[in-house]
């Protein structure tokens, strides 16, 4: 059984009497461990498709299986509650909390999973950080960090729950092409060394290569699924 | 819901200039709901001193039989031996310390004829000393005139003695029937006239000696009543049910304004109608507030995504934006209780002269206000701009709370 079962997805938007097609019947089956990227150009509907498998949007028509789980009838707090859980994401950019430093933002998803005493929050929040790179940083304040850093501080709050899936919505398009490569290296080692599963979209065909199975998408349906050892 | 409430409050630091206009705002409606309450109360305390002191004080001491009739002033039910009463009263320290004036009186009705014309009257009669502090007629003397200073001397209004024809010098006989039944006459001299402004007074009133009562009315050493003056108008059921606590007598009975005639419905009143204007007043200052929510709502709609996608419920963007509008009510109303508070207690060590407005004003008052200020008033001041803050936050919270993801995360 797929990690995540997405039959069908259709996704229109209404614009007055005009209606955009921005997903036209999606079906894509992605596996626990995969590290798998989202190509095509601009208004392809990456974006779209993200949103919906990270329940922050609803297909028009279509659904999306979380381990053969279907969350279609799902109230918004029982939502809100799944995606706590099992979900995390990574935009393209200002994603951290202003008034939070860095070790505050990477404890968030745990604060309000209410599991954690303090010292253990602290210490988790503290492992990741050091695994993406940025010990010492802890107590900084997003202000002080460059791109690519407030990235990486993306990913360990990604991580820091241990989720069941990272969805990464162009998370280097803000970055120039070094510091992009350090990001997608980081999630590239996380996926090897937590095996947690990755997808990411981006239109930057440099970044492909990195991944293991590559998506391309035009005109909101998939063109190309090809895999690569 | 711990961190919620942090996240809230790194938040209000966030935009200094905006915490500290909502911060400014609030605590200067609080400081003057504060002074306003302060004024309020002094003006209260001094209307029911005033509406009080010619009736049944702040609390009465009188045979029960009495009190049923008390319309009808009759003096053939009294209290015997008044003087152990009040010394047993002036023992109790726990009612000593609220008693301000306690004065033995007895007040009775009489018609007064000169040269053909009649004119009912209403006779006050205390002890000249204390009645000083109370009835404070001795300010009100026209020139010509003085106070009561020995026996058979009387003291009337200016418009009752006019309408009479009497002036200061006149003899007075004054017929009525006593505590035995009978017929009495006493012949008293008028040695002043009094002109207070209030009609109450000056149409009707006329003042004498306590001893020249009891003499005129066979009461011996009893009294009608006796009234007591407290230093806080809002104690006087407390007070009360202590000295009746401590009086064996069951036909004597110890009433408080709050149950005799309806100065008490009137201060209810201005009371209740004061608490909306300064609820309106509160409402004025928290209304920067729902502005300055309104506008950080905006700017931080990216942010609300992000809380949103990491699992954020819609009840706890909404605690948390609540938090933040009622932590700057919070700390705007301590600021402006302890300003309101200062300037109260400035007026209130040197009073509010209020005598050059005295004579516009028909409603019976001192001259001179003194403002005070209880731990309630203060309470009940944090409290109600704590809370006014929470309840125009929440039209913005709301919005955030319902925000949509996918939008607001598009927002940068
Ligand atoms: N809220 C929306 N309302 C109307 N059209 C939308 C909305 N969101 C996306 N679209 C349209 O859907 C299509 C797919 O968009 P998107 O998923 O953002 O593409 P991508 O992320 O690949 O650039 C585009 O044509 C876009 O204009
Ligand atoms: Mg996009």
């Amino acid at each position: 059984m797929p990690l995540l079962d997405i039959r069908n997805v259709k996704k229109e938007y209404r614009k007055g009497d005009k209606s955009v097609t921005a997903l036209s019947g999606v079906n894509l089956a992605i596996e626990k461990g995969e590290f798998l990227s989202i190509v095509g150009p601009s208004g392809s509907g990456k974006s779209t498709l993200l949103n919906i498998v990270g329940c922050l949007d609803t297909p028009t028509s279509g659904s999306v299986l979380y381990n053969g789980r279907e969350l279609g009838g799902l109230s918004e707090q029982q939502l809100s509650d799944y995606r706590r859980d099992n979900i995390a994401f990574i935009f393209q950019s200002y994603n951290l909390i202003p008034v939070l430093t860095v070790r505050e933002n990477v404890e968030l998803p745990l604060v309000i999973e209410r599991k954690y005493s303090k010292a253990e929050m602290a210490q988790k929040a503290l492992a990741v950080i050091e695994s993406v790179g940025l010990g010492g940083m802890a107590d900084r304040l997003p202000k002080e960090l460059s791109g690519g850093q407030e990235q990486r501080v993306a990913i360990a709050r990604a991580l820091v729950k241990d989720p069941l899936v990272v969805l990464a919505d162009e998370p280097t398009a803000n970055l120039d092409s070094t510091t992009a490569e350090d990001v997608i290296s980081i999630m590239q080692r996380m996926n090897t060394e937590r095996a947690t599963t990755f997808v990411f979209s981006t239109h930057d065909l440099r970044m492909e290569r990195h991944a293991k199975r590559i998506i391309t998408l035009r005109d909101g349906a998939i063109e190309k699924d090809e895999r690569r050892q | 819901m711990f961190s919620l409430i942090r996240l809230a409050m790194r938040n209000v630091g966030r935009n200094r200039r905006r915490s500290i206009l909502a911060f400014v705002s609030v605590a200067i409606s609080l400081s003057v709901i504060v002074f306003a309450q302060g004024f309020v109360s002094g003006f209260v305390q001094s209307f029911v001193k005033n509406a009080t002191k010619n009736d049944a004080g702040h609390i009465r001491i009188a045979a029960k039989k009495f009190e049923e009739r008390s319309r009808f002033l009759p003096v053939t039910y009294t209290v015997p031996r008044p003087d152990s009463i009040i010394r047993a009263i002036e023992r109790d320290p726990a009612v000593a310390r609220e008693i301000e004036l306690v004065s033995p009186r007895i007040t009775f009705g009489v018609l007064l004829s000169n040269n053909g014309l009649n004119k009912s009257a209403l006779a006050l009669a205390g002890d000249p000393e204390k009645e000083k502090n109370l009835l404070l007629l001795q300010k009100s003397i026209l020139p010509g005139g003085r106070y009561l200073s020995g026996p058979r001397d009387l003291i009337l209004g200016s418009a009752l003695a006019k309408n009479l024809r009497y002036r200061v010098g006149d003899t007075v006989r004054m017929m009525t029937s006593g505590s035995d039944y009978a017929l009495h006459l006493k012949k008293f001299v008028i040695v002043g006239l009094f002109s207070t402004g209030m009609n109450v007074f000056d149409d009707r009133m006329l003042q004498i000696g306590l001893s020249d009562a009891q003499d005129l009315l066979r009461t011996g050493d009893a009294v009608q009543q006796i009234i007591i003056m407290l230093k806080n108008y809002r104690n006087a059921d407390m007070v009360a049910n202590r000295i009746r606590a401590g009086i064996s007598d069951t036909s004597i009975c110890v009433t408080s304004w709050t149950h005799i005639g309806d100065t008490y419905t009137t201060v209810v009143l201005v009371t209740r109608i004061y608490e909306w204007i300064y609820v309106v007043i509160a409402l004025l200052g928290a209304f920067i507030i729902s502005n300055i929510m309104m506008m950080a709502v905006l700017e931080r709609r990216k942010e609300i995504g992000i809380l949103k996608s990491m699992g954020f419920r819609r009840s706890q963007v909404l605690i948390m934006f609540l938090v933040e509008g009622m932590a700057l009510g919070f700390v705007g109303s301590l600021a402006g209780v302890a300003l309101g508070g200062a300037s109260v207690a400035i007026f209130h060590a040197y009073g509010l002269d209020l005598t050059a407005y005295m004579s516009r004003i028909s409603i019976p008052l001192d001259n001179v206000l003194y403002p005070t200020i209880g731990a309630a008033n203060i309470i009940y001041s944090v409290v109600l701009g704590t809370v006014l803050a929470a309840l125009v936050s929440v039209a913005p919270a709301r919005q955030a709370a319902g925000m949509n993801v996918v939008d607001a995360i598009k927002s940068v």
